[in-house]
């Protein structure tokens, strides 16, 4: 909170600055950006920000199926965990395992979403932007006019979903939502060993959500609140009856207020974050019927966190320096679980050159990390640079870049009870990357090749000669790979594609069988294409994704790969002043797909949606 | 959730187990001019939730290897995580597939004959020729039997039937059968995350009954892992909790319910009937470090020798990545141990002859190779 202090203490002579609705951006793509907003953006058969996620090439989603089903993902094959995802500039955290459960986020408050390689390159950043491999930016949505709006939704497998929307003109968004589903639906294996046909149990999730969002002034803020209760449903596995099924259940609290602060020119800029959140899980596997470990468990983490930074430009110069304070805590009633709390400082500069089109920006990036806990710990002090180049020649431009980044090992790695090891090290990965962009009035192309390195993988693993499990760093990963995007706009009709072409391999060990495998559920190609049709009263949009098969053994030849999918979804929108009504179809050639191997995709899905506005 | 799912992952997926009461030392027959003089069934647990475990068949006269055997021959798979394979009489062999709660019989073959789902969560097994004898973490057998703590369930091997059942202690693992009588080897396994602590006793069952004759408190914690069993003895491992409390060896006398302890850990452990020969490590998550043993018990004299067969066997042992088994088998004396490498990579076989000699190259069966079974005089018949 010093920091809180310190910005709200030099906001006073920024105020003279000449204020800026929007950071001066250096220069269009010039590092790799994809993004989807508008018409598009809401066009897609979206649940949540995952489900858009999933468009973008170099994107692999990790989805466990149904509506209550985790969804991260994973870019360039790096680990979700080195992606971070940034609500407004503020990073969303999770100081327990490192990953963001994006299903929790819902696309209608969101203007953008957007996916960069490497990170933002503005002159405007805060330390924790530089700190992610690959990072999502969620825009929310600032509102054009003052009303009032609410949805029903109804669709298969008993899912009901109303959300109320009140919007006040460019000052305020409030957004509450309420979703539950039985998510029992219908599966099928066959295969050559099997015909396996069933329904997926405990597979329900109701939740409530509710948002607001404020723009006054310099400042924009954030509420979010999140609760949910789903059923944990497992692997499909071999069974004689539908006699034992999973019955652990989940509920979640998530709560966050974030405000930020902004002030810019063309010479100068500052700007301050603060946030505080607060997140619970209870899981209980408490049941009679529990034929398995029983488990009653509550965890709760606090994040608190405050950032400050500004640029100077001189001439072609600009200094960018930033710094931010995270204090994370963690308690939880796991048996020999000791409470923990984290102290993460970052600093980082930036120093941009800027001319005649060519742009050279530098950034060194220092992260402390210190937990304080029942036993000592060795703080984490590490130093980490990039450099990006980038040169436009008319409406092309060429970039390169390279970034080194880690992630510090969770709180759940390094001290859950039975598993964490005290004496891990940092997650390292390197990424190399050059590309080339077109745009013009119509068309915008991007065409990256990129080389990614990631050492030291932190894993779960046996120790020798033991039934004990501990986490250990232990593994070694390197991607080639092609990403390219080409969207399209012309009159009525948009077309966005993206393919993927990678190459991602194990390196660990050339004594091991696994060696130069495939990395698991890494495809080595995938496509997407969404094609949206607008007119004043309708919007129908088809979206397709094509996938390959995707080994999903870490020595790749034992085990047949998973089977290529292709999926296409179409929604045909009519909207009127008062009325919007749409019909969607997912997976609409019920193609039986699985992104985790015996977590099996739900199959052909509809949903009907009502919206009125006033 | 993660955490918790890894937990659950590190618990079920690290089951490992040595078959049990077909270890009845056999004379070893020179005469056999089969490469091994028998044959072998590699059990291969896979990965947890991945409906991936595998049977892997190695035809001693050939040593032609089959990792897909139970599939091939079926035309269906095993299930998720076996924990447990033994020989029940000349035709039947018995598969614990943890988490599909199946008991599998198969004959020798490899040809299904029944499978029964009646003991869910079902772990380890043991014989007395007519009846097969399981243990249970589950607290229900079925609708109207359940129990405060795990049990035994005694299943009869004419009609694959429950026939009785007896509540013991919580969590209990391995179970052995030693002259009319049960030893139910209890863990508390589940303590991390229940409101009960590690067990620390075996319990003594009547097999004809059920009834329980004696409850023997080792003093040790979470007796988890293989009972080997040579004679009137048997090996016991205890995990400690990796924390305060150190690992240790119970070895126990069936007859006279004496027990002495090693401070040293026997994780995987096996017999040729006079001998145990143990792999462990003792691992404290205070410190960070674990102190890696291989040792040879004799439960007699109770003299240890730090190293098993030979010295070649031993230093092969501590070269492997990950040891996930040692198994001597009760009719050549021939020592099987797997190594599981990664974890996540198909698993290696190796064998050594009754005098410590290489008998041939380490042999790539499939993931997890947790438990090996050797078939009496099978090559012959086959």
């Amino acid at each position: 909170m010093l920091l809180t202090t310190l910005l709200l203490s030099l906001a006073a002579p920024v105020d003279t600055v000449h204020h800026l609705d929007e950071v001066t951006v250096l220069s269009h793509h010039v590092l790799p950006e994809q993004t989807l907003k508008g018409v598009e953006l809401q066009s897609l058969l979206t649940v949540s920000v995952a489900d858009a996620l999933k468009y973008f090439a170099g994107v692999q989603l990790k989805d466990y199926g149904g509506l209550g089903g985790q969804k991260t993902v994973n870019v360039r094959s790096l680990g979700s965990q080195h992606v971070g995802v940034y609500l407004d500039g503020v990073r969303i955290t999770n100081a327990q395992n490192g990953t963001v459960d994006l299903g929790k986020y819902s696309l209608s408050m969101m203007e953008s979403v957007s996916l960069f390689n490497a990170n933002k390159s503005e002159r405007l950043m805060m330390p924790s932007e530089y700190a992610s491999a690959s990072t999502i930016y969620l825009q929310t949505r600032k509102p054009e006019k003052t009303e009032l709006s609410i949805k029903q939704q109804i669709g298969s497998f008993n899912m009901y979903k109303t959300e109320l929307n009140a919007a006040y003109k460019e000052k305020a968004l409030l957004s509450v939502e309420f979703a539950k589903s039985k998510g029992n639906y219908q599966f099928r294996y066959k295969t050559e060993f099997e015909d396996t046909v069933g329904t997926r149990r405990n597979a329900d999730i109701q939740f409530l959500r509710a948002e607001a969002v404020t723009y006054l002034g310099a400042f924009t803020s954030h509420a979010y609140f999140y609760t949910s209760e789903r059923g944990l449903p497992g692997g499909i596995v071999r069974r004689l009856s539908s006699k034992y099924t999973d019955v652990g259940r989940e509920w979640d609290t998530n709560v966050f207020l974030q405000t930020s602060w902004k002030r810019t020119n063309e010479n100068y800029g500052l700007s301050a974050k603060v946030k505080y959140a607060y997140d619970k899980l209870h899981y209980n596997s408490d049941y009679p019927e529990n034929i398995a470990a029983h488990s009653n468990n509550t965890y709760i983490q606090q994040d608190i966190y405050s950032a400050f930074g500004g640029y100077f430009t001189l001439g072609d110069f600009t200094l960018s320096p930033s710094l931010d304070l995270r204090l994370s805590d963690l308690s939880c009633d796991v048996k020999r679980f000791s409470y923990v709390y984290r102290v993460d400082m970052k600093q980082a500069l930036s120093a941009i050159y800027s001319n005649n089109n060519f742009t050279l920006n530098a950034s060194i990036l220092n992260t402390y990390v210190r937990d304080h806990t029942n036993l000592p710990a060795n703080p984490l002090n590490k130093l980490t640079y990039s450099i990006i180049a980038s040169k436009s020649m008319n409406k092309l431009s060429i970039r390169l870049f390279y970034k080194q980044v880690f992630r510090a090992p969770t709180l759940n790695d390094l001290y859950y009870t039975l598993v964490g090891n005290r004496s891990l090290k940092p997650e390292f990965t390197k990424q190399f990357d050059t590309g080339i962009s077109f745009r013009n009035n119509y068309l915008d192309i991007q065409a990256d090749c990129y080389y990614n390195l990631v050492t030291d993988r932190i894993v779960c693993l046996p120790l020798k000669g033991s039934f004990q499990w501990t986490m250990l760093n232990y593994g070694k990963t390197r991607s080639y790979g092609l990403n390219v995007s080409v969207t399209g706009r012309y009159k009525h009709s948009s077309l966005f594609t993206t393919l993927t072409l990678q190459d991602d391999r194990n390196i660990t060990s050339r004594k091991e069988s696994g060696y130069k495998d495939f990395i698991p559920y890494s495809p080595k190609v995938s496509a997407t294409a969404v094609y949206t049709f607008s007119t004043k009263n309708f919007d129908c949009s088809v979206s397709h994704m094509f996938v390959s098969e995707r080994y999903w053994t870490a020595e790749n030849m034992i085990e047949p790969p998973l089977t290529a999918y292709n999926c296409t979804d179409a929604k045909i929108t009519y909207k009127s002043r008062f009325l919007m009504a749409t019909i969607e179809c997912q997976d609409i050639f019920d193609v039986r797909y699985e992104i985790i191997q015996r977590w099996p995709m739900p199959g052909r899905r509809y949903a009907l949606t009502v919206k009125f506005t006033l | 959730m993660i955490k918790f799912r890894s937990i659950h992952l590190a618990v079920a997926a690290s089951l490992v187990l040595f078959s049990c009461s077909s270890e009845d030392p056999v004379q070893f027959d020179d005469s056999s001019s089969s490469l091994i003089q028998e044959d072998l069934i590699v059990c291969n647990e896979g990965n947890w939730q991945s409906d991936n475990g595998q049977l892997s068949y190695l035809k001693g006269s050939t040593l032609e290897l089959t990792n897909e055997w139970f599939r091939e021959v079926n035309g269906y798979k095993l299930g998720d995580t076996p924990n447990d394979i033994i020989q029940l009489n000349d035709t039947l062999i018995a598969i614990s597939v943890n988490w599909s709660n199946i008991i599998q019989f198969i004959h020798p073959d490899g040809t299904a004959v029944t499978a029964i789902e009646k003991i869910p969560n079902n772990r380890r097994m043991c014989t007395d020729g007519k009846n097969l004898y399981v243990t249970s973490y589950a607290h229900v057998l079925n609708d109207t039997i359940k129990f405060t703590k795990g049990y035994a369930a005694k299943v009869d091997l004419s009609t694959f039937k429950v026939i009785d059942y007896a509540e013991v202690g919580w969590e209990p693992e391995a179970i052995r059968y030693y002259n009319g009588k049960l030893y139910v080897v209890n863990t508390g396994g589940y303590s991390f995350s229940e409101n009960h602590d590690y067990e620390t006793t075996v319990q003594v069952l009547s097999s004809k009954t059920m009834k329980t004759l004696k409850v023997i408190d080792t003093g040790k914690i979470n007796l988890y892992g293989e009972v080997s069993q040579a004679g009137k003895f048997l090996c016991i491992n205890s995990c400690g909790d990796y924390y305060n409390v150190q690992p240790a060896t119970v070895i126990l006398d069936c007859e006279s319910y004496d027990f002495y302890t090693y401070d040293f850990p026997s994780t995987y452990n096996t017999t040729d009937g006079q001998y145990f020969y143990t792999v462990g490590s003792a691992f404290s998550y205070l410190t960070g470090q674990y102190v890696y043993s291989i040792n040879t018990i004799d439960p007699i004299t109770r003299e240890v020798t730090p190293q098993i067969y030979s010295q070649e066997v031993t230093e092969k042992l501590k070269e492997l990545q990950s040891p996930y088994e040692i198994y001597c088998s009760p009719y050549t004396k021939n020592l099987y141990f797997t190594d599981a490498k990664s974890y996540a990579t198909a698993g290696y076989l190796y064998a050594y002859d009754k005098l410590g000699r290489k008998l041939f190259e380490p042999k790539k069966v499939y993931i997890n190779p947790a438990h090996l079974l050797a078939l009496r005089n099978n090559s012959e018949k086959r």
